[in-house]
């Protein structure tokens, strides 16, 4: 399992639209700003929580197996990582 | 992007450059406020910061360095010449200021602000703002000018504030040379006629609406003559660069010269009514 944290120059900030789960994030200083919604916004928000079995916090949270979006959730965390904004810590 | 949102980020961007510039920077209003005096969200449309005043230039060009401009320069803005509007194309716009009306205190008004930071999470990002007594003056004194004497900010920030707080905020504003204005905001004004600042706070607190009143009171309390002379071309003559966004292109001449005696004449017509009123006020003695 992998444990990640917000990195140090990434500001961001949680909302929820209407019962929509939205996270808003931008690199600093020069952004561009990103804004993501729905599952990658839970995505994103259980990592920078620190929760290390990230697929299962989402599926429960979404009423899911976690065999069902595991293979998805992890690429996604690769390509949050990969943009710089999350950070793995381990 | 949420305006919300905007503002934050406005306000996380500006901390970085300013720690990576060596810029000693205080997250004001908005977004920053202690949640004991916002009383919920706070309708802002741009992030205000207060910058170390010898630090100015140094934000500024950090800032035109990473996708900002200036919208108003500081000599565009109020008479009190305060702060400067820098916008970007995708985050909100920030009023950098480079001193806080009725705080006359300067370098070592921020000092004290300084002195006093703490640290506040904008966007996950630890930005420093004013000390809690601080806040509670910038507030009153940011009401007082705009007249606002019985908003929420004074209601939280002096009328439900304990004897002890108070007694905290009255020694700071002497500190930072923010006595006229502090009174003036929680109606103690009556004790400060022989203070400078005087007749220019009563006639903001009031909001007064005699553009002649306005300008004797500015000029009066203009520190020096070089000031109150610069303080009188601010008030009478127009603003190019406001009348250019305006008008969505530059003033041809004849606009200007409209702009500047249509300024004048009004002025000029309540100073005189001024003047025959205080003459008569002598005689009458």
């Amino acid at each position: 399992m992998t444990a990640y944290s917000v990195p140090e120059r990434v500001a961001h900030v949680e909302r929820d639209d209407d019962g929509l789960p939205q996270v808003f994030l931008m690199r600093l200083p020069d952004g561009p700003p990103v804004a993501l919604e729905g599952t990658a916004a839970l995505i994103w928000t259980f990592a920078a929580e620190g929760e290390t079995d990230v697929a299962a916090a989402v599926a429960r949270a979404m009423g899911l197996a976690r065999e069902q979006i595991v293979e998805d959730v992890e690429a996604y965390l690769v390509r949050l990582v990969e943009t710089g904004l999350l950070a793995c810590t381990d | 992007m949420p305006r919300s949102v905007g503002i934050r980020f406005s306000h996380a961007t500006l901390q970085v450059l300013a720690e990576d510039s060596g810029v000693d920077l205080l997250h004001v209003k908005g977004p920053s406020v202690d949640d004991r005096l916002a009383g919920g969200e706070r309708q802002s449309i741009d992030a205000d910061v207060l910058v170390r005043p010898s630090h100015v230039h140094r934000l500024l060009s950090a800032m035109h360095g990473h996708g900002w401009t200036t919208m108003y320069r500081f000599e565009d803005g109020s008479a009190f010449e305060h702060a400067s509007t820098l916008v970007h194309a995708v985050l909100a716009p920030v009023d950098v200021h480079r001193s806080f009306p009725g705080v006359d205190g300067g370098e070592a008004a921020f000092d004290r602000l300084w002195a006093d930071r703490h640290v506040s999470d904008i966007a996950g990002v630890a930005c420093p703002v004013p000390s809690l007594a601080a806040q509670r003056l910038l507030l009153i004194v940011h009401a007082a000018r705009a007249g606002a004497l019985a908003s929420p900010d004074v209601r939280r920030s002096w009328d439900e504030a304990t004897d002890e707080e108070r007694e905290e905020l009255l020694a700071l504003a002497r500190d930072v040379g923010a006595e006229v204005a502090l009174a003036a905001g929680t109606g103690r004004l009556g004790g400060f006629t022989d203070r400078p600042g005087h007749d220019l706070w009563r006639v903001l607190s009031t909001r007064e609406t005699s553009r002649a009143r306005i300008l004797l009171a500015r000029v009066r309390a203009a520190p020096t003559r070089r000031a109150k002379v610069r303080t009188t071309i601010h008030l009478l003559v127009p603003n190019r660069r406001r009348m250019e966004r305006r008008l969505g292109r530059p003033p041809t001449p004849r606009e200007l010269a409209a702009a500047y005696f249509s300024r004048s004449r009004a002025g000029a017509r309540e100073l005189v009514i001024l003047l025959r009123a205080a003459a008569r006020e002598r005689r009458g003695r």
